[in-house]
């Protein structure tokens, strides 16, 4: 069976005042059917805009998708996301590819109720009546875990907390039983104790519906409960691609041993400091000629000045995308 | 991952939520002047619609014996005539009566029109934006840069004297007002979370126009009509006032004043009665607009709670 999504060489810029912003730079990645991969990475690296170029969702003139293919397997057949005609973008946006966005408080439009919105979703994909629709709405919300739900079709959002107001874009985002769920940040306007209810209600969906999910995060923390693989983005490039346990035990990319260094831990008797990764981010600005961790990175050598570094395998479905060879602490290649 | 979380108790949300119409009562009872004003464009619209059963006298009756007669109450007042008459001897509370129909017909169908014009620009201009925007703020803008008063003027002095061109000018230079606060919310809506969510979920563009965009600009757009509505009947009355609004016999509030104006040392009602009406009715409806706007918006509606 072929990937629910196969992503090859992505590439997507910004025309602005300012210059091309270089956000995307090739990235290329695979989701399975059934698994969920979690994107990580800092502010800017490219996350957001990576998934929102698949669906083709940055409003505006200014953004290009440069080239790149987003093979979408919907189970009968395979497209490229990124050919589609709008019309047939159209079809799969919500329809078999759900979408759940950071901001639940003004995902929601506040002059439609509840049911309205959900329905919306199911009418504009599924050929149901409007009862029928405000059936299935009904079911999704007692599936999202909100209580009384019958009497709560005729909401507003204003009268849902934040917690259930997630619940209510999630289940937009699988009225329509999608293949895969994008899930952007969706934990991070939540405090603590409802992240973890969202996080286990999508796992619970997961199984019961068999979709594929990519959850947006640049909380490690998440993360670690959550996905079977990871990918990390640097500066609009996969850094790393991993199982989740072997990129926490064996991270490959010095980068990702930076964030993992980051990371405060509870299981250490003596506290002590932090370690930050020196540096900032890149310039998107500047077309990436060489590696675009090398300004941080504490092994960086003179290829890494040189050209792009691409994905190597350093182990069982584990890649890294990086000339040196931290296991070893040397170069690759030998040279 | 079994979560303790979610077993903590829920009672507030199993609550069934206020109806529409609960909600509505409520707040509509617990605020004070929006139920003045309402009490008070109320007043106006009976006059208007029960005017010709209210009113002792036809508008238009004139009777010379008994010109200039002071309100009922005054010395030489006269109970068949009880707000008393102009100077051709018309009784000045049916006047104001009848005027009340000049009034919210202008401010009512000159808001319909300059809405319904404003409305569907604004929604162009900010929706498709590029070119199409910068043409129609232009000319926006060359509209709201011309001298008003003066537009008003050369319009009402080419086209004559009739209720009808009353309407249309306002309909007309008062429409960039609508187009700007649509266009406004506009933009902002059509960045918000709410829409790329919909787009998101494959709604067309048109759904999203109407669905999702327009429903947000019912609350904002009436709360604009209700002042402007004011502004109208304000603008009709100095028009009356000008010489240039209704035919001078017919009973207007404008006319009224200028009518008046003349006597006003001497036979000061004349002019204040229309002028207490104006108050009335403008006071009314901005007071009833500061309370729609409270209640239409859910945001505002929150917050109150």
């Amino acid at each position: 069976m072929p990937p629910v999504l196969q992503v090859k060489n992505l590439v997507t810029r910004f025309h602005t005042a300012d210059g091309i912003v270089h956000a995307v730079n090739g990235v290329s990645f695979d989701v399975e059917h059934g698994e969920t991969l979690a994107i990580v990475g800092e502010s800017g690296s490219g996350k957001s805009v990576t998934m929102m170029s698949l669906l083709r969702l940055i409003p505006g003139s200014s953004v290009r998708i440069v080239s790149g293919e987003a093979l979408f397997n919907n189970g009968s057949r395979t497209v490229d996301l990124l050919k589609l005609a709008p019309g047939e973008i159209r079809q799969v946006r919500g329809g078999q590819v759900g979408f759940i966005f950071q901001d639940p408080l003004s995902s929601l439009n506040p002059v439609l109720t509840i049911g309205q919105q959900i329905s919306e979703s199911i009418l504009e994909h599924a050929s149901l009546s409007e009862p029928q629709a405000k059936e299935r709405t009904i079911e999704l919300l007692a599936k999202v875990g909100i209580p009384d739900a019958a009497n709560r079709f005729d909401s507003y959002p204003h009268q849902f907390s934040g917690g259930m107001r997630q619940r209510v874009m999630i289940a937009i985002a699988i009225a329509c039983n999608p293949k895969l769920l994008i899930a952007d940040e969706p934990t991070t306007a939540l405090d603590v104790t409802i992240q973890a209810q969202i996080v286990d209600l999508v796992l619970r969906l997961q199984k019961e519906l068999g979709m594929s999910v990519i959850w947006i995060t640049h909380d490690l923390g998440v993360v670690a409960g959550l996905a079977n693989r990871v990918l990390v983005m640097y500066a609009g490039r996969v850094a790393e691609q991993a199982l989740v346990d072997d990129l926490y035990e064996q991270p490959r990319h010095p980068y990702t041993i930076g964030l993992l260094g980051a990371l405060p831990r509870l299981d250490e008797i003596q506290s002590k400091r932090l370690v930050n990764i020196k540096g900032s981010p890149p310039d998107l600005r500047v077309e990436p000629r060489h590696c675009q961790f090398a300004f941080r990175c504490p092994y960086a050598f003179e290829q890494c000045w040189g050209e792009i570094p691409e994905q190597v395998s350093v182990g069982e479905a584990h890649v890294a995308a990086c000339f040196y060879d931290v296991e070893k602490g040397e170069p690759r290649n030998g040279k | 991952m079994n979560n303790p979380v979610a077993a903590l108790p829920q009672s507030k949300l199993e609550e069934a939520p206020p109806s529409r119409w609960q909600t509505f009562s409520r707040l509509f009872l617990r605020d004070k002047t929006g139920l003045f004003g309402l009490f008070l464009f109320g007043l106006v619209v009976f006059a208007a619609i029960f005017a010709p059963v209210l009113a002792p006298h036809d508008p238009l009756e004139q009777d010379l014996k008994v010109s200039r007669l002071p309100p009922a109450w005054m010395e030489k007042g006269n109970w068949d005539y009880p707000l008393g008459t102009d100077k051709n001897g018309r009784d000045l509370f049916s006047r104001v009566l009848y005027g009340s129909r000049v009034s919210l017909t202008v401010g009512f169908f000159g808001v319909l029109i300059s809405g319904g014009i404003g409305l569907l620009v604004g929604l162009i201009a900010g929706y498709v934006r590029g070119k199409v925007d910068t043409v129609i703020m232009t000319v926006i803008n060359v509209i709201l840069a011309l001298p008003y008063l003066l537009f008003v003027v050369v319009i009402a002095g080419v086209l004559g004297r009739s209720l009808l061109n009353v309407i249309l000018i306002f309909g007309v230079t008062d429409s960039p007002i609508f187009a700007r606060v649509t266009r406004g919310e506009v933009l902002r809506l059509r960045e918000s979370g709410f829409v790329e969510s919909a787009i998101s979920i494959g709604a067309s563009r048109w759904r999203i126009l109407f669905d999702h965009i327009l429903p947000n600009l019912i609350g904002p757009l009436l709360t604009v009509a209700t002042f402007e509505m004011s502004a109208m009947i304000f603008y009709e009355a100095g028009l009356g006032f000008l010489g240039l609004s209704v035919p001078p016999q017919v009973p207007s509030w404008g006319n009224m004043l200028e009518a008046g104006r003349q006597y006003i040392t001497i036979y000061p009602w004349i002019s204040t009665l229309p002028g207490v009406a104006i108050v009335i009715c403008s006071l009314g409806m901005n007071l009833m607009g500061d309370w729609l706007r409270d209640v239409l918006d859910p945001r505002l509606r929150r917050a109150k709670n």
